[in-house]
């Protein structure tokens, strides 16, 4: 099994430590023998032809060689992505040997395995694409040939180059997946404040903090919110929305996502995400920026050529294209919130902002501007380092056990006199594993290394870096101890500021017969949410926050939420890695 | 890192050699009961311990896979035991060269003797040279007090290490 | 032979009681209190006076244990500046952080150690801490473990601690780290035989700055000069190396000594007590049971910048056991004054005295 070409380990820059204890390998328990002869029970193995490993027993082959009980075909050792959620031996997923199974390889197999449209066995595959996976490309494209690009260019030759080169049928992006989560995340967050669960709402669209905090903070579990990431609503839309729509079933549409992370790869794998009754998961293949890039590079297709019309707003398509939503670029979850809570409360609130130590955490205040009264209180925080605090932090305030250790078995741990804190706690968090958020995904394209070294770029492109105030590191000079880690962080700037460039998204030339993108996709998610729950009541829905019959309000928990589980695995003696 | 993953089934040779019963396979030898803990109280009582001793200790330890002790296996021999002043230097050879239990049975010769020489040897422990892929990298941690020690705080591994230290055959056996 | 030195190394106590291996001591910076830790799980505490039989010498005597509650060993002590607080770092991933309940200023010896209580417990690490450290001003705590990280983590008021950084440059297990006597400059020392230093740039993260490659095999022990512009390590390739400030953010190896035949597993380095013009005394111990002390002088007018002269020795400072530590004596008065913890459970108190 040959690794994905667009993989090395250098690229697996998740940001939470990759550990060497994977316990799959050893897993396998030989049968005891039943006969322990000192110095007779001899065994050999032989692999044969096709691969497959054999123990044979020495002397029971010498003395009966048609003896075929002597023979025995031993597994080989394989390791699944459920495995690898199911293990606590890696904190995170970036293990290298796991990633071969949702590769793009994978990919190009299915498609060109996949009997053509109209006969039988055909599934029609779809492909969507995260919006940072998109400005990833953008800002990538931008940096090479010196002029801006914008996200909706990006998703209109990506997408001629996934229907024409590989046969793709429809592409998409998440955004309008994104509005779904977003509305459901914003219930679930108004139902737990109405005291139906816990608070803090910790956000639950970053894979790598959910596999995190499962396998490492499982008291943290209750508090993170339910709803399903945009991916896997994505996921939900293109196998039952489209599904009846197109009129098949699940496991005729082949789903591929390309994301920036890859632990969007395991997210996908999880069993909460598998269809038993058709056999299939809401999202088939996961691939990242750079795998997509890789491709577009092997099949000759030039992302820097415009392709017809790319540059005109698609309103009549199936769902509304680049929703942007403002806040942050990981989703706008803490915003999307804090809007709500603004736009509900009757008189006039402030915000504030404030940052603790650098940007990647901030925390939010709303307060009336009457009465002063704190009506939230959130914060965003990114990375491996914040997330530290916010765990210790939330756990303190919520009175929750901290971490696997010892905890509070230390002799004489001194129980915390904290009664005198008149600080209010955290409503939300929106948190992130990754420093900078989404758009620094392990799976994102890295920055272009001559780009940087090259101080006198003809093409005025070190003059547009100066001017945006970014500095980027100069390989070789006696700066090079930051260049690791600042050349990273300034890409990631570009890469954010691409994110937000050609946005808001208003039409070119307003038409007013157009609703405007989010009234659509207002109206079009409530159309999902009926379509898809089927509540007896169907008609009189107007807004996602309307509350069905029973059995609809189940369907929409099924369809829209999942959950989480803390990993203990069991330790293999043998498999210990010490 | 690949090759420690799919190398669960090392390749077992046959012992050509008719096992010597040795006293410690035929009944109780002092050096494997655990009851026994040699008392060091001076220089004075130091008893001379030979190469053959030394692999009296460790012939017998069980693989951790396979039903075969380390000499049935030619995991380990006398000749590749050397004895200096105080010191003692294992040397082992893996069964494949990508042997992944290495450092299990590199750690169960090293607790045996551990528990039965006097605190007076310094032991060190390696793979024959050329014997393994990994080589530097199962000696250095072979050889590293800290890790060992920890090592022995894991409850896991210690099961696993006390089934590899049980005698083949004997009534605890798999 | 030894006896040629113009120093030895005269045993003034010798403390046991730990049930097992004690793998290092560490000196209170304020009052007389000597503390060590092993895999008993325990820390000791010894507080110290002058004897009754002369001003020289001094008395040792346990007042208390800390039975700690961790899970698997204490491999790491570490007292902050303020010599008021105590780290422990632990095989069962967790530094614990204790402190006394009303903590009187005064030095009675008297005291019992009983009331030692943990303030917090810091989790993060995935495996075993190998080693604790306050910064010179006590307000940064760094911790290491065999996961190859660094965790730094700021002291704030009430016991809190906020993590300040999480490093993951080392490819293998970290073993030990330490902080410079003056500035904020974390050193941290791996089994993969580099030692790494790392500043923080206050509007962003901690991050490492220089690799400092030389040694062959792990690098157990670091030990910053008293003045600081030195760094010693010592290492399982059975040499010390000391590298040398040669810019703000440049360290160099300016000397290599030899002295032990098994792996040197502490290096300390102290002001010691010879002429005014040298950098200190140096000392190393290790799994050869030998602890070496070493006159550091800066050269002025030769090509190497250092010179070290080998000043006492002892062997089997621990019978026959490992010896996993030394460590001077921070206090002015005591510039002779070492500790040492070995596998045999005792921790034993030297001074170096002329021959």
């Amino acid at each position: 099994m040959a690794f994905s070409g667009a993989l090395t380990l250098t690229d697996l820059n998740d940001f939470l430590t990759p550990s060497q204890a994977c316990i799959k390998p050893v897993e396998q328990v030989n049968e005891p023998q039943q006969i322990i002869e000192p110095g007779a029970a001899t065994t050999e193995i032989v692999i044969d032809s096709s691969g497959s490993y054999y123990e044979v027993s020495a002397t029971g082959a010498s003395t009966n060689a048609s003896s075929k009980g002597t023979e025995r075909k031993l597994q080989q050792a394989q390791i699944s992505l459920n495995d690898c959620l199911a293990c606590s031996g890696c904190i995170t997923s970036a293990e290298s040997v796991l990633i071969t199974l949702q590769s793009h390889t994978e990919v190009l197999n299915f498609l060109n395995s996949n009997p053509p449209v109209s006969t039988p066995g055909h599934n029609i595959p779809v492909l969507s694409i995260a919006p940072q996976s998109l400005a990833s490309l953008a800002a990538s494209l931008s940096s090479s040939s010196g002029s801006p690009v914008s996200l909706r260019r990006i998703l209109r030759r990506v997408r001629a180059f996934s229907t024409r080169i590989l046969g793709f049928e429809h592409v998409y992006d998440t955004t309008f997946a994104r509005h779904i989560a977003l509305l459901e995340h914003t219930q679930e967050f108004f139902e737990r404040k109405r005291g139906n669960g816990k608070v803090p709402m910790l956000a639950s669209a970053c894979p790598g903090w959910i596999c995190y905090a499962e396998k490492a903070h499982s008291e943290m579990l209750p508090f993170i919110a339910r709803t399903k990431s945009p991916q896997q609503v994505m996921g939900t839309l293109v196998k039952s929305w489209f599904g009846n729509r197109w009129g098949v079933q699940p496991d005729q549409i082949y789903h591929v996502s390309v994301m920036p992370c890859y632990d969007k790869k395991l997210e996908a794998s999880r069993q909460d995400f598998y269809n038993d009754l058709y056999s299939t998961r809401d999202v088939d293949c996961v691939i990242t920026t750079g795998e997509l890039e890789l491709m577009m590079r092997d099949k000759g297709w030039d992302l820097s050529q415009p392709v017809e019309n790319e540059g005109i707003p698609d309103f009549d398509a199936e769902i509304p294209e680049l929703l942007s939503h403002p806040g942050t670029s990981s989703g706008s979850y803490l915003h999307s919130l804090i809007n709500s809570i603004t736009a509900s409360h009757s008189s006039p609130v402030d915000l504030t902002v404030k940052s603790i130590r650098t940007s990647d955490y901030e925390e939010f205040t709303l307060r009336a501007r009457d009465t002063g009264e704190v009506l939230f209180k959130g914060a965003k925080c990114y990375g491996f380092r914040n997330l530290q605090n916010v765990v210790r932090k939330v756990g303190r305030e919520a009175g929750v056990q901290v971490g696997r250790g010892a905890a509070g078995r230390l002799v004489g741990m001194r129980a915390k006199k904290r009664g005198g804190e008149d600080e209010k706690g955290y409503d939300y968090v929106e948190v992130m594993a990754c420093p900078g958020g989404c758009v620094n995904g392990g799976g994102q394209l890295k920055p272009i290394a001559q780009a940087a070294g090259q101080k006198e770029d003809e093409e005025g492109f070190t003059r547009n870096w100066q001017e945006s105030d970014v500095q980027m590191p100069v390989p070789g000079e006696d700066n090079e101890m930051q260049g690791a880690k600042w050349g990273n962080k300034e890409w990631t700037k570009e890469v954010e500021r691409v994110y937000w460039h050609d946005l808001p998204t208003p039409p070119p030339s307003p038409r007013p017969d157009l609703e405007s993108p989010f009234d659509r996709a207002d109206r079009l998610a409530v159309q999902v949410k009926i379509d898809l729950c089927h509540p007896t009541d169907g008609s009189l829905h107007e807004s996602w926050a309307s509350v069905m019959d029973e059995g609809a309000e189940t369907r929409r928990r099924e369809l829209f939420r999942t959950q989480y589980r803390a990993v203990e695995s069991e330790v293999v003696g043998l498999a210990v890695k010490w | 890192m690949n090759g420690e993953i799919f190398n669960a089934n090392p390749t077992v040779y046959a012992s050509k050699r008719s096992t010597r019963k040795s006293k410690f396979e035929a009944g109780q030898s002092l050096w494997i009961d655990e009851q026994y803990q040699p008392e060091l109280s001076s220089e004075s009582e130091v008893e001379p311990i030979d190469e053959d001793e030394i692999f009296d200790l460790i012939r017998s330890i069980a693989d951790p896979e396979h039903p075969n002790s380390l000499e049935e296996l030619r995991v380990v021999s006398a000749e590749q035991i050397e004895m200096g002043d105080n010191h003692i230097m294992v040397e082992f050879t893996p069964t494949v060269p990508h042997c992944g239990m290495s450092t299990l049975i590199g750690l169960s010769i090293r607790v045996r003797l551990m528990r039965s020489l006097p605190q007076r040897f310094k032991v060190d422990i390696r793979v024959k040279p050329g014997s393994h892929q990994s080589e530097l990298a199962v000696n250095k941690q072979l050889n590293d007090k800290e890790r060992v020690a920890a090592a022995l705080e894991n409850s896991a591994l210690v099961e696993t290490l006390e089934k590899c230290l049980e005698p083949i055959g004997g009534p605890h056996s798999r | 032979m030894d006896v040629d030195l113009p120093y030895r190394l005269e045993l003034i106590s010798d403390l046991p009681g730990h049930d097992e291996r004690a793998w290092q001591v560490a000196w209170n910076p304020t009052k007389p209190l000597l503390a060590s830790c092993s895999a008993d799980k325990s820390v000791r505490m010894y507080s110290y006076r002058p004897s009754d039989h002369g001003s020289k010498s001094l008395a040792f005597s346990h007042m208390g244990t800390i039975p700690t509650g961790h899970t698997k060993t204490v491999r790491s002590i570490a007292w902050a500046p303020s010599g008021k607080t105590l780290a422990t770092g632990s095989f069962d991933s967790n530094v614990g952080i204790w402190e006394r309940e009303d903590v009187s200023d005064s030095e009675d010896a008297g005291e019992t150690a009983g009331d030692w209580e943990c303030m917090t417990l810091l989790e993060g690490h995935e495996t075993e801490c190998k080693s604790v450290g306050y910064s010179s001003s006590g307000t940064l705590l760094a911790s290491c473990s065999r996961d190859k990280t660094v965790w730094i983590w700021e002291v704030k008021p009430d016991a809190d601690f906020e993590c300040m950084g999480v490093l993951m440059e080392h490819s293998q297990d970290v073993k030990c780290v330490a902080w410079h006597p003056s500035e904020e400059i974390l050193a941290s020392a791996s089994y993969d035989d580099t030692i790494k230093l790392y500043i923080d740039d206050p509007s962003e993260d901690w991050f490492c700055f220089s690799t400092l490659s030389g040694h062959k095999s792990t690098v157990w022990s670091l030990s910053w000069s008293p003045q600081g512009s030195y760094l010693a390590s010592s290492s399982d390739d059975l040499t010390i190396r000391i590298w040398k400030r040669v810019e703000e953010h440049e360290w160099k190896s300016v000397l290599e000594l030899r002295g032990h035949e098994r792996s040197i597993y502490s290096i300390s380095w102290g002001v010691g007590k010879g002429a005014s013009e040298n950098l200190g005394w140096l000392t190393t111990t290790g799994g050869d049971g030998k602890i070496n002390v070493w006159e550091i002088t800066e050269m002025q007018h030769t090509k190497d910048p250092l010179s070290a002269t080998l000043i006492a020795r002892i062997s089997g400072a621990h019978d026959v056991n490992d010896v996993n530590s030394v460590s001077w004596c921070p206090r002015l008065e005591h510039p002779d004054l070492l500790a040492t913890a070995g596998d045999d459970g005792s921790v034993k108190v030297w001074r170096v005295v002329p021959s």
